[in-house]
């Protein structure tokens, strides 16, 4: 029979491989994973507001100098 | 394209030149935001490479029809804009400091100034982890973070098989908690 700390540390080690992303730092364990961790940072970091603005003028104004199909101007729209 | 434009009386409310734009936009710039701002390092850059990439995309939103996953097509998008950028900027010596970048993040104005800055503490130390990461985690981790990107689908970005991917994942992610462990 093994020792228990042996058998413990087994344990500890297939608990490590199960989970794959756990980790000892206590940022990480308090989000639960480094997969947890980087949904919270994306949570905290959406897009700035001028972007949505910045995108949707752009393309506005390349759908306004796109040259129309030939066949709306062929029925003069 | 279909669908019609969108229309508002509030200036505050985008104009679409199409419901499919708009709804394309809605649903994947959050990502396509964050990948480019953990990629480049640095906020504004980050806005300016997910607009140019939302704009190339709607530009090739025609060629895209049929492709499985448009999630997948946007991040291969971003991720050949950024890489394209950092190559630019390495030739030309003029990588920015990303710690100073990162601290301009702007968390909501609800939040308490020290709830803040624990947030940009954490986002500095987040950014100086990914940085230190080999290239290929860094990505990994930052693509596995989506939970709606499966390994299947982060294999056919990156080029490799689903095992291929749990397997350097298992690798990178021991990287982050040890290089994140250091930057305390």
């Amino acid at each position: 029979m093994e020792p228990n700390g042996q058998r413990l540390r087994q344990d500890q080690q297939q608990h490590e491989d199960a989970s794959l992303n756990e980790s000892s730092t206590t940022e990480v364990n308090m989000y639960h994973s480094v997969d947890d961790l980087m949904r919270k940072d994306a949570e905290q970091n959406p897009p700035p507001k001028s972007l949505t603005q910045r995108v949707s003028a752009s393309a506005a104004s390349e759908a306004a100098q796109a040259p129309k199909p030939w066949w709306r101007k062929l029925m003069g729209e | 394209m279909g669908g019609e434009a969108t229309s508002s009386e509030d200036p505050t409310v985008p104009e679409w030149p199409s419901e499919e734009i708009g709804a394309l936009y809605e649903e994947h710039s959050r990502q396509v935001y964050y990948l480019s701002l953990r990629l480049l390092g640095d906020p504004a850059q980050a806005e300016d490479a997910a607009h140019d990439v939302f704009l190339k995309a709607f530009r090739k939103l025609d060629q895209f029809r049929g492709e499985a996953n448009v999630r997948t097509w946007l991040y291969r998008i971003t991720i050949n804009h950024c890489q394209n950028l950092l190559q630019t900027w390495h030739r030309r010596n003029m990588v920015s400091n990303a710690d100073d970048a990162v601290w301009e993040t702007s968390p909501s104005a609800e939040e308490s100034p020290l709830r803040m800055l624990e947030t940009k503490e954490l986002g500095v130390r987040i950014q100086e982890t990914l940085d230190r990461l080999p290239e290929e985690y860094r990505l990994l981790i930052l693509l596995v973070a989506d939970e709606k990107m499966s390994y299947t689908e982060i294999g056919e970005l990156t080029g490799q098989s689903p095992d291929a991917i749990r397997g350097k994942l298992h690798r990178a992610r021991k990287a982050f908690a040890g290089i994140f462990r250091e930057t305390e």
